[in-house]
């Protein structure tokens, strides 16, 4: 895991460590999966990205904007297996299976571009911070106090309606709002990294501040950072689907937040399928994520082993 | 660094952060659009328009628009809430009971479940207890409150009909004075069993929903910890004594583990605001967090930084207080290092 960064930024691909690396990275994975938690989470994540792949084939555009719920006024409400989709059909009797499809290609899009820009910032920040020290590292980390300060959903709603409502806009909130846990791990992790033996050798010969920082500091602070990422990818649609739950995403949206809002009417009136089922998907994803991320913690971390 | 030097200090760098915070939000809000949309109707005339514009400084470059803002907070003018149709600051005092109310009494339901489950766990590790309340947790970490809402909302109110809706029976509500806006304590103040009961049955639901999330949070932190002090010297030193086996962890594993976990049940308060807006929407709970849902549909930007600054504020003060706590209950602890 923890190659990424210096297989991407090392100058000369050294196949040999590649390789070494691999076998690693595979044995991990191995460990990781004996746990049938972290196993049953893999599956699940899995078969989000089998649904999403698939999409124009579990339920195929009905013609128009493929993320807008269909409607079909000859079949709403529909009880689950009764009608159109084996989910049932909403109260403009869209299939709650094509929201479900659909959806779960925003989802992996949202929590995959909201974590590596989150990471990104926060560990660049973080790492300036812990590395330089003095009045860098005091300013730095005082922005990221008053960022952790206020809940991330506050300021993340308040900047989408100053954005504009859409699903995208939740993205660009969440991107800038959730970057300061990262930026607060790797700056405890590089200052504790930076005065280690091999980091002062590299100094002495001569590697510039740069190299010093990228080869020798980040691979040995980044682990955590991994951790924290994994258990972000599911909550990520936690925050997101519920602003858009508030009505911040576009109406008619085949998201599984916006869709758990439009059922709440229907389901005020006994039809709990319309919001209990889509909430379920998003359930589901932040549950697989957190099983992964529990696992890669027991593996990379035995020590720490909170849950 | 004494503690109280130490509360000065954290409490003096609170104020930049609250002003970097509320001139971004001032800036975007502007950037979004003039503020003047919320007082123009239809019938308005152009010179209407123009005297708004002047009486409001929206002439003014946005730096002085900011002072104005500023000097009116002070002043404890925080604008007009259009959702609220009153004043922010009345908005402010309207909600704000429901809304601690709510967080207090799911803080109560966190620390309960979590301080059960938390301390089996620990003690317990590696057995079914352990697994089933791993399970609770990372489920509840999982579980998006709005969803579980719904799920207690169709059970409970819906098909079974025990629990209702709202904050209050209004009838009963009218019933008794109301000193400090608190339902469930100004029935206790009033000794109205009636009301109490009405009150309780109100905040039942939104309580355990909002509760259950930040149990998750303390309970695995209060088991690692409770794991990890098991191998202490000073337990094993109990142990040698002859202390028993139920002692040794009420005494020395978990009072010594609470500690530290007194911070994440500090960040969990922050949690417990958050959930507030999703929770009092689902559950029509009259608080701050349904206003600023309605805010936040509404465009109302007023609301929604009166809700930010004062969310802050309390954040700041409550991570303050545990930090403070910390100290004084561990005098290893050395604030500001």
């Amino acid at each position: 895991m923890l190659s990424i960064l210096s297989v991407v930024t090392g100058r000369t691909v050294d196949w040999k460590s590649l390789e070494r690396r691999w076998e690693q990275a595979k044995g991990l994975l191995r460990e990781m999966i004996a746990n049938p938690l972290t196993a049953t989470g893999f599956v699940i994540v899995a078969s989000f990205v089998m649904m999403a792949l698939l999409a124009p084939v579990l339920a195929p555009e009905t013609g128009g904007e493929p993320f807008q719920m269909p409607r079909n006024w000859g079949d709403p409400l529909a009880a689950p297996l009764s009608g159109e989709g084996i989910f049932g059909t909403t109260s403009t009797g869209g299939n709650i299976l094509y929201g479900i499809v659909w959806g779960s290609r925003l989802s992996i899009s949202i929590s995959l571009s909201v974590v590596t820009v989150s990471v990104l910032i926060g560990t660049t920040v973080g790492t300036v911070a812990g590395y330089a020290g003095g009045s860098v590292d005091e300013i730095l980390m005082r922005v990221v106090d008053g960022m952790i300060a206020i809940p991330a959903i506050v300021l993340a709603l308040a900047l989408v309606v100053a954005l504009g409502p859409s699903y995208f806009n939740i993205g660009v909130a969440l991107a800038v709002m959730l970057w300061g846990t990262y930026a607060r791990i790797i700056r405890g992790e590089v200052m504790h990294v930076k005065n280690e033996e091999y980091v002062d050798a590299a100094r002495v010969t001569g590697v510039s501040k740069f190299g010093v920082v990228v080869k020798e500091v980040l691979p040995n602070a980044i682990q955590p950072i991994f951790i924290q990422a994994t258990l972000e990818m599911g909550s990520v649609v936690i925050i997101a689907s519920g602003l858009a739950f508030l009505g911040l995403a576009e109406p008619g949206l085949a998201e599984w937040g916006r869709l758990t809002a439009q059922g709440q009417p229907d389901l005020l009136r006994g039809l709990w399928w319309t919001s209990v089922i889509p909430g379920a998907a998003i359930f589901l994803w932040a549950f697989a994520w957190n099983m992964i991320g529990d696992g890669l913690r027991d593996v990379l971390d035995p020590e720490r082993n909170e849950g | 660094m004494e503690p109280k030097d130490y509360a000065i200090r954290r409490g003096l760098w609170a104020i930049p952060t609250l002003i970097g915070v509320t001139v971004a939000l001032f800036v975007l809000t502007r950037l979004a659009g003039s503020p003047i949309a919320l007082y123009v109707g239809r019938f308005t005339s152009d010179e209407q328009i123009a005297q708004l514009r002047e009486v409001y400084h929206l002439n003014d470059p946005i730096w002085v628009q900011y002072l104005y803002w500023m000097q009116g907070v002070f002043q404890g003018d925080l604008g007009w809430s259009p959702t609220a149709g009153t004043s922010v600051t009345n908005a402010l005092v309207q909600f704000g009971p429901p809304t601690v109310e709510l967080a207090l009494s799911g803080l109560v339901v966190a620390l309960i479940v979590s301080f059960t489950l938390g301390t089996l766990a620990g003690k317990y590790q590696d057995t079914w207890i352990d697994h089933v309340s791993r399970g609770l947790a990372v489920g509840g970490l999982s579980t998006p409150q709005f969803w579980s809402a719904l799920i207690m909302v169709w059970i409970f109110f819906v098909t079974l009909g025990w629990f209702p809706l709202g904050r209050a029976t209004q009838t009963i509500y009218m019933s008794i004075p109301h000193p400090t806006g608190i339902y469930t304590l100004d029935a206790v103040l009033a000794t109205d069993t009636r009301a109490l009961v009405d009150a309780l049955r109100h905040i039942a639901m939104p309580a355990l929903v909002l509760g259950y999330t930040n149990a998750a949070l303390i309970m695995r932190h209060l088991r690692g910890e409770m794991v990890e002090k098991k191998n202490e010297d000073y337990v094993t030193a109990a142990r040698a004594r002859g202390v028993s086996n139920d002692m040794v962890y009420k005494r020395h594993v978990r009072r010594n583990s609470l500690i530290p976990t007194l911070t994440i049940a500090g960040l969990s308060f922050a949690f417990l605001l958050r959930g507030a807006i999703l929770v009092e929407v689902v559950f029509n709970y009259p608080g701050l967090g349904q206003w600023v849902a309605n805010a936040a549909t509404g465009n109302d930007f007023a609301a929604l930084m009166g809700f930010i600054i004062v969310t802050a504020i309390a954040t700041i003060t409550v991570n303050l207080v545990v930090d403070i706590l910390y100290a004084y209950l561990d005098p290893r602890i050395e604030l500001g290092e």
